[in-house]
């Protein structure tokens, strides 16, 4: 996967230093984890993060601050090692890793329209996060958003304004955007969708309406 | 077991601590003189961090708190958290770097960089109850990578972060705010355009001069 569309440099210094809420957190992660450019990115970003940390006065440490770490180390059981939860989920196509601890075993998937299902993977901090399973040669109808919409695209593709995005692809819209994504016509299209949950509260119907409006 | 001097790499063999139950406080001459104490702005913490991943080493891991430990509490408390949860935190993330000091092996940063992450993703953790998600290293499969670490390449990462802290120190004032209020206030980029009453496009345009600037900085280096 080599994907074509970034996170800007503003998103990725918000996702590091963990000034954006934890659903587009998880998508900007997940496309950092397979693209090698945003990765440098980060590295960039981390570098400069520590940097600016590394020049700040020290302060004083309680006095028995190291002791009580000391002490906590020499107490915790030996068996630290880090163990990743394979989640078996029942999508066909293979997941980034990244995203395993936020996968369901099972995904309860809801009509959004006609040609459009979607799962929910978080619900937190005024973002959700769900996967959105777009039916091959939909059209989603003409629209745009309230707030801000972050998509990553996880198998097959769309076409969105004369623009195409694949594999591991990544799009940021705000409310002055206008778009009608097409999935490919030949398969499917995943993507991990997270939009502020403003809209959310018009509920399912209400969303659906908004998009034959538009 | 030996290990070899870094700084003329004349491979004089040393004495080394081995005892896990080390009491603090006791004097180490391998650790106080012959590696650590040449320059003070030459320590290899990136070594250090090594001692503690290969042989538990506890008087490293002091070496790594005295340095470390006031930094990021300093850090904690820029952010708006109270003194207690700046103490907790600093002393959360000084475990993390005991337990995780293994994954540091295949980590590319300097021992600043992880370590300060570390601290970053902590105090996000805490402000959040949810993990701060990170990208799995598993889901970049480089078949060509090679792992080149040897300590030449640990000393030139050292040596790459400070010529980087250096390369911030020289950013012009606009740009260098508008990231402290990032890592610092934790405001987003649209929340520093509210700030500091400038348009949304002067604070992407500052985001994106300075990062390309320490970019291209960390490439003409490697």
């Amino acid at each position: 996967m080599y994907p074509k569309h970034h996170p800007s440099y503003e998103l990725l210094l918000d996702y590091a230093a963990g000034n954006l809420p934890i659903a587009p957190s998880v998508i900007i992660a997940t496309h950092c984890s397979i693209c090698h450019e945003c990765r440098d990115t980060l590295d960039t970003i981390n570098i400069t993060g520590a940097a600016l940390m590394d020049d700040l006065n020290a302060d004083s440490l309680d006095t028995d601050s190291l002791e009580n770490v000391l002490t906590k180390i020499n107490n915790q059981p030996k068996d630290t090692e880090i163990k990743y939860d394979y989640n078996s989920n029942s999508l066909t196509f293979d997941v980034p890793k990244t995203l395993n601890n936020y996968l369901p075993k099972s995904l309860k998937w809801k009509n959004l329209s006609s040609g459009v299902k979607t799962a929910e993977l978080i619900a937190d901090d005024g973002f959700n996060l769900d996967i959105y399973r777009i039916k091959s040669g939909y059209k989603i109808p003409k629209h745009t958003h309230t707030g801000f919409e972050y998509t990553m695209v996880l198998d097959g593709g769309f076409t969105d304004n004369q623009i195409y995005f694949g594999p591991g692809d990544f799009s940021f819209l705000d409310d002055t955007s206008n778009h009608s994504p097409k999935a490919d016509l030949d398969r499917d299209c995943y993507c991990l969708v997270s939009i502020d949950s403003q809209i959310k509260l018009t509920g399912p119907i209400g969303r659906f309406i908004n998009l034959i409006n538009n | 077991m030996f290990f070899y001097s870094l700084q003329d790499n004349s491979k004089v063999p040393v004495y080394k601590c081995t005892d896990n139950n080390y009491v603090p406080y006791m004097n180490n001459n391998v650790l106080n003189n012959n590696v650590l104490n040449n320059n003070v702005s030459q320590i290899n913490y990136s070594f250090l961090i090594d001692e503690i991943a290969n042989n538990q080493n506890k008087q490293a891991f002091i070496k790594l708190f005295n340095h470390f430990a006031p930094r990021i509490k300093s850090f904690v408390l820029k952010t708006g958290l109270s003194l207690n949860e700046a103490e907790d935190l600093t002393q959360e993330t000084m475990i993390t770097v005991w337990n995780k000091a293994k994954l540091f092996k295949s980590d590319k940063s300097a021992a600043s960089t992880w370590i300060f992450a570390i601290a970053r993703n902590k105090r996000i953790d805490h402000l959040r109850r949810q993990k701060h998600p990170l990208p799995h290293q598993d889901d970049l499969l480089l078949a060509s990578e090679i792992d080149l670490k040897t300590h030449e390449l640990e000393l030139e990462k050292e040596q790459t972060f400070n010529n980087i802290k250096l390369e911030i120190t020289k950013l012009p004032k606009e740009q260098s705010d508008v990231l402290k209020k990032s890592f610092f206030e934790g405001m987003s980029h649209i929340e520093i355009s509210k700030d500091l009453d400038i348009p949304l496009g002067t604070v992407k345009s500052r985001i994106r001069l300075a990062l390309t600037s320490i970019r291209k900085k960390m490439k003409g280096l490697n």
